[in-house]
């Protein structure tokens, strides 16, 4: 996919993947992956930062449960209940945005 | 956990402390962490269908993407509101050209400041023995020769020689490193200073705060401090300033350094001193007196008290003055009267009063002429006796 159309719907994407479970970075990048039949393929760098940003927004929390593989407590992401707004809001404009693309993209044939 | 030889261990850790270079205490413990989980449970995937350890995890770095990238983006989140208009990805570039946290409109340079728990036994040779109270713990005994460690963790403030140097090389400051030893050679300094690697972790080094004062010394050049939190350092014409908002540095610890040379200069030292540590953390609930003291200097002068406790160890204590020229001082008597004389300060009581000498320190912390008696003045208080309070 282009990486400009990943980058610009990061928030949603990350968003809606939290929508149903808290889980930790790497099950967020492979469940984005699974969930979109292989479409969403995250550059992984971009995807901590993204965390944690919208961790300081206060649109996610974090809650430290099972030891990881280093040993340490795995990093699990949940959703607040700003975070659902925020994605409510963000699925509303990412359908008006869609639909009109598809009017206009669709108005010539 | 991944089982990793020894080279992948080191790429691991490699990586992890280039990719969180910049961030600070547990916010860079915590990314570090989270990076390293991911890593692994990456290569662990690739292993069980068959990749190398060592090529797994490579893969699982390559993927993850290059350290400085991740450096960037982990300092926009964090340290971008903080370092206006500052290029993050130059920050985390592996020449190490900046991330110096300088803010150019402030006119100052700054420097990292941490404070570490550094769990490490301390050793120390006693005649009169040591043993385990609820401060330290006794670990190990070898004639007179003890070991141990602090109850409470033996934290300390560090400032962090990388980011000393980023901030130093643009402002014409020539940087040379030989083992755990760097040279700075300042503008307008006949020689370099050398300053010694206190704490080396993963290739971040750090220098004792308590020692700056001594680190720059060499340099030839008047070294100055002002201020009390976040204070700004001068040494000759170039200026930067330690820690930031979020992360305070303590001038108390320099200041402590200082008077520990007064007190020398003074003749008051000879069977060891007690400072009042005001900054450090893990201090336990000073033992100590408060004196609210009146004396004529601006508000912000940093003052220091010199007192006897009824063995005949002197304490200091260090405060800035405060609005209305009060300055809030320890000393281990309830009641004092302030002395001019060092040679009055005694372990007994007088008129039912310790006696105690204020000193007021004019910013000067290293002395071309290596002398101290620039560095402080001794003061009288408008009132000439104070009643304390625990």
């Amino acid at each position: 996919m282009n990486p400009e159309q990943l980058r610009g719907n990061l928030d949603l994407i990350l968003l809606s993947v939290l929508e149903r479970e808290a889980l930790y970075g790497f099950r967020i990048m492979q469940e984005a992956r699974t969930r979109s039949d292989g479409y969403f393929e995250f550059r992984e760098g971009s995807l901590y930062p993204a965390l944690h940003r919208l961790t300081l927004d206060g649109l996610l929390v974090t809650e430290d449960r099972e030891m990881g593989r280093n040993g340490k407590p795995r990093r699990y992401y949940l959703l607040t209940p700003r975070g659902r707004e925020v994605l409510e809001r963000k699925r509303a404009e990412w359908s008006e945005f869609k639909g009109a693309v598809d009017r206009l993209a669709h108005s010539a044939s | 956990m991944t089982e990793l030889t020894s080279q992948g261990h080191d790429e691991l850790q490699h990586y992890l402390s280039r990719a969180t270079r910049g961030l600070w205490g547990r916010q860079r413990e915590q990314v570090r962490s989270e990076l390293e989980e991911h890593l692994l449970e990456h290569a662990g995937g690739l292993i069980v269908f068959g990749t190398h350890p060592d090529e797994a995890l490579s893969r699982a770095i390559r993927e993850l993407g290059p350290p400085e990238r991740m450096c960037s983006a982990m300092n926009q989140v964090y340290l971008m509101p903080k370092v206006i208009q500052f290029s993050a990805f130059s920050a985390c570039c592996a020449l190490l050209v900046t991330l110096s946290l300088s803010l150019p409109g402030q006119g100052h340079a700054q420097v990292a400041v941490t404070n570490l728990n550094v769990d490490k036994p301390v050793c120390a040779v006693s005649s009169a023995g040591m043993k385990s109270s609820n401060m330290i713990e006794v670990l190990s005994q070898k004639g007179n020769l003890y070991c141990y460690r602090f109850r409470s963790g033996n934290s300390s403030y560090y400032f962090d020689l990388n980011s000393l140097e980023r901030t130093l090389k643009p402002l014409g400051v020539t940087v040379s490193r030989l083992g755990n030893r760097t040279a700075l050679k300042f503008p307008d300094a006949r020689q370099s200073t050398t300053l010694r690697t206190a704490l080396d972790r993963n290739g971040d080094r750090f220098a004792r705060l308590q020692e700056l004062p001594f680190n720059f010394v060499g340099s030839g050049l008047p070294v100055t401090v002002t201020g009390w939190t976040n204070p700004v350092v001068q040494v000759g014409r170039i200026s930067f300033t330690l820690g930031d908002a979020s992360a305070p540095a303590p001038a108390s610890v320099i200041y402590e350094s200082v008077l520990l040379d007064v007190i020398h200069d003074l003749n008051l030292g000879g069977q060891g001193v007690a400072v009042s540590s005001r900054a450090n953390p893990a201090s336990p609930k000073l033992p100590y007196f408060n004196h609210t003291v009146h004396v004529d200097a601006p508000a912000g002068t940093v003052i220091g008290i010199f007192s006897r406790d009824a063995r005949g160890l002197p304490l200091i204590d260090e405060a800035p003055v405060g609005a209305g020229g009060r300055v809030s001082l320890y000393a281990p008597r309830e009641k004092l009267r302030f002395v001019t004389d060092a040679a009055e300060l005694t372990p007994h009581l007088s008129g039912g009063r310790g006696q105690a000498l204020l000193v007021r320190l004019t910013g000067l912390i290293a002395s071309p002429d290596q002398r101290q008696k620039g560095k402080y003045v001794i003061i009288r208080p408008l009132e000439e006796a104070s009643d304390g309070v625990r």
